[in-house]
Order: structure tokens, then sequence, then C-alpha cells
């Protein structure tokens, strides 16, 4: 009878272990992850050492594993009052579906979104954007002097917005043979402006004699950004261009669409308008 | 119930807290915040002291129950500790990379 106990205690408080570990893991915010922590984790461990107590059997086991739960129960809440209490203090966010905030007001709270960005941060790489527009010159003229001034890398990074160019708008019942000839044309005419630019950037570049590299990359801008940049990295974009390279004629703010977060804030180059 | 039987719960209770200690683990490794570390830590002691619990019952030694005993005890002195630290703001904990020291 005892080993069937023992059994149904120890498996429940492993699996309970397991639960407030994916609780800790999983758990979108500081305060929810310490309630995992704390409650589930005092039951899981609490159950496995009485389960142990119950394999056993003997008085002695019984008396230390209820004192070790005991002082489980004691302790725990403390430990976990004082670090809630610090974590919203020090300005831990909270979770963005949070609806009410109890302690506002009643606890200072240091802010939640400390600035990330030493305003000294050195710039490892200057990373310029390679879009077709009226301002790509002055911007790779721009890049080749700034990445001089800093002493960086020069990298150039030609993006091609597949997701963009292969939207057409809703397509009529027996026109995907058209809409699919359309995207075709608007990808090839895409990779041509991007070979232009990209021989532009390599001749200045050269003439430069800097350390420099170019990279093209098809895919969703933001994305492809994300995975070859690094927060060091110093974004520059040509004005008034995305990365359809001329064929849609897009002028979206490029800073904003491309959401970098970065420690330097993508610079947006315009130049005086070619004649 | 047979030996095979206790040996297999013994195994599996065994599993299911390695699983946990992974996954405390990876949530000490990504932070964000430092009281989130201290948070998975506090959870790591506590799988600590199941895990202690087990050992006695594998191996048969009541000396493993008094470790458990133990770290149940003082266990959470060191989420207190870092609770102070972090309250005051020697340790940073919000999200975001630590800042740099910058002369």
């Amino acid at each position: 009878m005892n080993t069937w106990i023992g059994t149904l205690l120890l498996l429940g408080g492993a699996v309970l272990c397991l639960f407030a570990a994916i609780g800790v893991l999983r758990l979108p915010d500081f305060f929810m992850r310490m309630h995992a922590a704390t409650k589930a984790g005092v039951a899981g461990s609490g159950l496995v050492l009485l389960g142990v107590a119950a394999f056993d059997g003997s008085a002695s086991t019984w008396i230390k594993a209820g004192l070790a739960v005991l002082f489980l129960l004691l302790t725990t809440p403390v430990a976990g009052h004082l670090i809630g209490r610090a974590g919203y203090v020090s300005g831990a966010p909270l979770w963005r579906g949070t609806h009410e905030d109890a302690l506002q007001g009643l606890l200072g709270r240091a802010s939640p979104t400390p600035s990330i960005a030493p305003a000294s941060a050195p710039v490892r790489r200057v990373v310029l954007m390679l879009a077709e527009g009226p301002h790509a010159d002055h911007a790779i003229a721009q890049a080749v002097q700034l990445a001089r001034e800093q002493g960086a890398e020069l990298c150039g990074m030609a993006l091609i917005d597949l997701p963009r160019l292969q939207n057409v708008g809703p397509v009529p019942i027996g026109a995907g043979w058209h809409a699919q000839g359309m995207r075709e044309r608007r990808i090839a005419q895409a990779r041509q402006g991007a070979a232009g630019v990209i021989q532009r950037f390599e001749a200045a570049a050269r003439r430069a004699s800097l350390a420099w590299s170019t990279q093209l990359a098809e895919g969703r801008p933001s994305t492809a950004l994300r995975q070859h940049c690094h927060a060091d990295d110093l974004l520059l974009a040509g004005a008034d261009a995305w990365f359809d390279h001329g064929v849609l004629d897009l002028r979206p703010d490029v800073a904003a669409r491309l959401g970098w977060t970065g420690r330097h804030p993508v610079r947006v180059l315009r130049g005086a308008r070619p004649a | 119930m047979n030996h095979t039987l206790l040996s297999l719960v013994q195994v599996a209770a065994a599993l299911l807290l390695a699983a946990a200690t992974l996954a405390a683990s990876v949530r000490i490794v990504r932070g964000p915040g430092a009281a989130d570390r201290v948070i998975a830590l506090d959870m790591l002691g506590l799988i600590g002291v199941a895990a202690a619990g087990l050992a006695a019952l594998v191996s048969g030694s009541a000396a493993f129950i008094d470790i458990a005993l133990g770290v149940a005890l003082v266990g959470f002195l060191a989420t207190v500790a870092f609770a102070g630290f972090i309250a005051r703001g020697a340790i940073r904990s919000t999200e975001g990379t630590p800042q740099e020291d910058t002369p």
C-alpha cells in the first residue's frame, strides 16, 4: 500500500516540478514566471519528498521529509515575495496583455525601457542598404565617407523585397497565368536594378580602398536584416527608395518599415536630386 | 509491487526532473533580466531538493534526505540576497544588453 502511495506522490511531484519549470521557461513576463516557480515548484518538491518518505516508511525519514516540506513552505514565499518586489521596483516589464497594475503609485518603479544604446557605442560595420532610387549615388558616397571616418568595414547589402513584388493584388479567375508572368517580370526587373546599384557600389568602394563586402538577400527585408546584421552595425539607406528597386515606385519611410532595433538607428541619406 | 516497476518509477521521476532542470537552465541562459535568472535559479534549487530526495530513494542512503532538508532550509537565502541587490540597483534587472562600461 505504501509503495502505491509513494509512487503516486513521487511521480505527481516530479510532473509538478516539470510543469513549474515549463512555466518558468514559457510564461511571458517576469511576474508570471515567479508565480510558476514558487507555487508549483514548492508543491512539486514537497510531494517528491513525501513520496520518498512513503517508500521508506521509517519514522526518521518521515520526520526529516516533513521538516523539509515545512521549511520549503516557510522560506519559498519569503523569497518569492522579495524577488517579486525587487523585480517590480527595478522595472521588469509587465506582459502587454496586463489589464491592471495594482501597485501603480504605491511602489516606486524604475523606467521599464532603459536606453540600451550608450551614446559612444563603436560602429563595427557601416551597412548601406542598396536600393535603386533618386538618392542612390549620394548614399553610396556618404556611406564610403562614414566608413572612412569611423574606421569601420563597409558592407553593401542589396535586398530584394520578394513578398512585396509578388503581391499583385486580387487575381481574377482565369488570370493566374498572367499574374504569374507579372510576378516574374517584376522580380527580374528588381534584380536588374539591384545589380546596377551593386556595380556602382563596388566601383565606389574599390576607389576608396576600404575593407568592403557586398551581400544579396531576397525575401522580407526586415527578416533578412535581422539575419545578416548585428546590433553594432550602423545602417544607412537612401531616401525615397525601397527594395523593389524602382519597379513599383514605392517611397515608404524606410527606417520605420524596417523595424531595426540595433544600437544605432537607421540613418536615411537624402542628397540633392540629380538633374 | 515488484522490483522492476519500482525502478521504472524511479527512472521516470528522474527523467521528469532532468527535463525540468533543462527548462529552468534555458531560462537562466535566456534571461532577459537578472530577476528572471534569479527566479530560474530558485527553481533549480527546488528541483535540487526533489532530486536529493530521489537520490535517497535510489541509493537507499538516508543521508540524502538530510541534504534535501539542508537545501530546503537555506536555498532561499541566495534568492533573498539577489533580490536585495536587484532592488538597490546593483544589478541591472531589465531587458536589453548590459550596459557597457564607458570611461
